[in-house]
């Protein structure tokens, strides 16, 4: 069960110390100061929208299904704490490698790309010209119109081609043939239907839900392996093209660090923006997040950042609160800082 | 030169199929001209073959990106060149070149959004356009199953004198919408070819039973008894699922098609069961638009639809291939309440029109209703529509008018099934036309055995075998 291995591996890593109404949050991607932080602080960028559509019920229905199983039992704070055999099970499953904080859901528009370039080429081949694209989307269409412009897409040349570059990149990625199959079922070509979510699940035995997130997962794989060899698949690495983030900061947050670098202070561009400080300060947290060289001390001494990392170190929390009334003379900004900074 | 010779010459055909030179001939004449004719009927020849006799380029607006493109598509398939689809892709020099020559065009197609922006209402000003066709025209009233509002401007920017004849093109439309569509669109005395509804191969038949719970069994036993192709139509997503399943339990290849599914997923099964590769479809009303498939024997309703023109549309796409086919519509007591109760929850209550004034005396932008589940999308879009129409209070009443009409439709197709008369006869006579004679097996009234119209159901295996990735590659790329 996918979605309840995704789980259980969330609520592990927030151990305890946040509501499991974060781990939906989390999953849908929410862009709120609340879930970045949680993101930075208990290292969960996998699995940042990967489901932007999750729903509440289901959510629950699988929350509910992990506590029946008991590897998951709920404390008095809402927080869903994992047990010692989900833990063991945890530990005995393969590790997941969604990359969900650089894809956002753009792994599905690389696939639409990619879906119609091979219908194109399927139809062409049997002289079908007149075929009804699947991918209805017109900027996915004009997409693959340029890049099929200038390449002798009618040649049964350029699409063997094309096969055999696919082939061979899906060959060598680190899934299960059954997640290979997946990805190509989802696809169509002439006189050849896709596969319909429930009719996979049933060939799989497996969940609708689950045998999304497989392709998800071996979307992210595969773009992470595309982006790392740009000139082994050139035709996969094109279709590819502005998929993956390469800028991650949403676009109040990047307006806060121009100003930032410009020599303004966070009071000051609270002001010039009309934003709450509070605001502000969700954007710093971003920022600390995903910049390696964010400039910590400019906001705490090294020494109070050491003290802080100590006390998380020692009580093993990550809490606020907790880490405040040990050194109650630094601000909860200067915390969530310390918390968020990469590679802390 | 004949008119036969121009479709001989330049699109290969040797004859006209019906309507199609009754509808050219007025156009010709100036007429302004209303064509009902059915998907896959040649509808788009009204327009493209007097491309070749009239002066001036003829507009066509679209409402959908890919039927637009389509139709292009098709033009250039029969040799001509000198047609544009302007739409938002057009960027640039590329927009700025083509809208330099726009006049030398000979079919010009638009989208109504597209239209309605200033950059090209100067353009069109400056141009004559010899005919002014509006495709998919049941979308201008609000008693089509897609309305949309942006084709209700159409008519006020085509211009008051001096006008070209304009064509209204629609598979689909009762007499309700004709007018509208006349009305809207402001046309003058036209003339009208409407297709006959009378369809002899199929057969009508309906099933009453004492309770709404008897309707899966009757239902799931007929199909296992029966050949299909065949679609079941039903009200609901969850009893889509429901039959499907049921369906697939009995060994039987079904899906179930709803709108809440994914795009692809729908699309997949449309071409699964053109394939042959499904037999059964349970759908709610959102299956068929963009279906072409000859050999569907069997539609099957477990409900009353909301007009006559949707259960007309539904059963229409059973025998398209001109063998018998078989339409049965399984009724229950209660059914004309329930279809009332899912049809009149679509329209905007008063309710929803004071909480539209709120945001608009606060100056905020009322579809903040629908971010904050006020409202469904659908139900807003009439809603924004006749908020910029009408006062609050005139709002209103129409939406009262409009829940009133609504129901006396649905009032109509209760009738129709419990009428103690020829169904076929009732249909064409709902749509203002009249019956020659009667085919043997006509309907539930006149007399009907099932056995006579579809054959008792063989054995057809379910198996679908899996491929390993690579197979499956190269069959999509051999
Ligand atoms: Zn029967
Ligand atoms: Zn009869």
């Amino acid at each position: 069960m996918y979605i309840q291995q995704v789980l259980l591996s969330i609520f592990s890593s927030m151990n305890g110390q946040r509501s499991s109404k974060a781990a939906l949050h989390l999953l849908r991607g929410k862009r709120s100061g609340q879930t970045i932080q949680d993101v930075g602080t208990f290292h969960l960028h996998k699995y940042f929208g990967i489901l932007p559509k999750l729903s509440k019920n289901t959510f629950t229905d699988e929350l509910n299904q992990l506590i029946d199983a008991g590897w998951v039992h709920i404390n008095d704070g809402q927080q869903a704490i994992i047990t010692a055999r989900g833990k063991t099970l945890l530990q005995q499953s393969k590790e997941l490698l969604f990359n969900g904080w650089y894809y956002r859901g753009n792994e599905h528009i690389f696939f639409k790309r990619l879906s119609l370039v091979v219908q194109t080429l399927s139809h062409f081949h049997a002289g079908d010209y007149r075929f009804m694209p699947l991918q209805k989307d017109e900027e996915i269409q004009h997409f693959v119109k340029q890049f099929l412009m200038g390449k002798p897409y009618k040649e049964t040349n350029f699409k063997n081609q094309f096969r055999d570059e696919l082939e061979e990149s899906i060959q060598q990625l680190p899934i299960d043939d059954k997640h290979k199959l997946t990805i190509v079922l989802r696809i169509t070509g002439y006189r050849l239907s896709g596969w319909t979510w429930q009719q996979l699940a049933e060939e799989f035995d497996a969940t609708e839900l689950d045998m999304q997130l497989i392709l998800i997962e071996s979307l992210h794989i595969w773009l992470d392996d595309l982006y790392a060899k740009r000139n082994q698949y050139p035709f996969l690495h094109q279709l590819a093209a502005g998929i993956r983030l390469e800028n991650v900061l949403n676009d109040s947050t990047k307006k806060t660090a121009d100003l930032y670098y410009n020599g303004y202070t966070p009071d000051q561009i609270a002001q010039v923006r009309s934003l709450k400080i509070s605001t502000i300060e969700d954007h710093f947290v971003e920022m600390a997040m995903n910049d390696i060289d964010f400039p910590l001390n400019q906001f705490i001494s090294e020494e109070d950042a050491n003290k802080a990392r100590d006390v998380m170190r020692q009580t093993g929390s990550k809490k606020l609160k907790v880490i405040r009334e040990s050194i109650p003379h630094l601000s909860y900004f200067q915390i969530r800082l310390v918390m968020a900074i990469k590679g802390g | 030169m004949k008119l036969e010779d121009i479709l001989y010459r330049h699109f290969g055909y040797e004859a006209f199929r019906e309507g199609q030179k009754e509808v050219i001939e007025a156009i010709l004449e100036g007429r302004d001209a209303v064509a009902l004719l059915p998907t896959g009927m040649g509808k788009s020849l009204c327009y493209q073959l007097p491309g070749y006799i009239l002066n001036g380029p003829i507009l066509i607006i679209s409402p959908l990106l890919s039927l637009m493109q389509d139709q292009v598509d098709s033009l250039k398939r029969f040799g001509e060149k000198r047609v544009i689809a302007l739409n938002s892709f057009l960027q640039g020099s590329e927009k700025l070149h083509a809208l330099q020559r726009i006049a030398t065009y000979r079919y010009i197609f638009i989208s109504p959004e597209m239209l309605a922006t200033d950059s090209i209402q100067r353009v069109f000003q400056k141009i004559d356009f010899s005919l002014i066709v509006v495709d998919e025209a049941h979308c201008i009233s609000q008693w089509g199953f897609d309305f949309r509002p942006d084709y209700l401007k159409i008519a006020s920017w085509i211009p008051k004198r001096n006008r070209p004849p304009i064509l209204a093109l629609s598979a689909t439309a009762t007499e309700q919408v004709v007018i509208d569509i006349k009305t809207y669109l402001k046309m003058i005395h036209p003339f009208e070819y409407i297709h006959s509804v009378e369809r002899p191969n199929i057969h009508y038949d309906v099933i009453n039973l004492p309770s709404v719970d008897e309707k899966l069994p009757w239902i799931i036993n007929h199909v296992v008894q029966t050949e299909g192709p065949g679609i079941i139509y039903t009200q609901s997503r969850k009893k889509t699922l429901l039959y499907a399943d049921e369906l697939q339990k009995k060994q039987i290849r079904a899906a179930a098609y709803h709108a809440g599914m994914e795009m692809e997923d729908r699309q997949f099964i449309q071409q699964q069961f053109q394939s042959g590769e499904l037999e059964w479809i349970c759908a709610t009303t959102a299956f068929g638009m963009g279906i072409h498939k000859d050999n569907v024997y069997q539609v099957l309703h477990d409900h009353i639809p909301a007009t006559m023109a949707n259960y007309m549309q539904e059963v229409g796409r059973a025998g398209r291939d001109g063998k018998d086919a078989l339409a049965i519509l399984v009724h229950s007591p209660k059914d004309e309440d329930h279809t009332r109760f899912i049809v009149t929850e679509d329209l905007p209550s008063s309710y929803h029109v004071e909480v539209f004034k709120e945001y608009q005396r606060l100056e905020q932008d009322p579809k903040k209703m629908i971010d904050l589940n006020q409202i469904s999308e659908t139900v807003y879009r009439v809603l924004s529509y006749w908020m910029t129409q009408l006062p609050a209070e005139k709002v209103i009443q129409k939406l009262e008018d409009l829940r009133r009409q609504k129901v006396e439709q649905i009032r109509e197709v209760a009738n129709f099934v419990e009428a103690q008369k020829c169904m076929r006869e009732g249909l064409v006579s709902y749509f203002g036309q009249s019956l020659e004679e009667k085919p043997p097996n006509c309907c539930h009234f006149c007399g009907i055995n099932h056995q006579d119209i579809v054959a008792k159901r063989e054995f057809h295996p379910v198996s679908r075998n899996r491929p390993s990735w690579q197979e499956r590659l190269q069959a999509l790329m051999p």
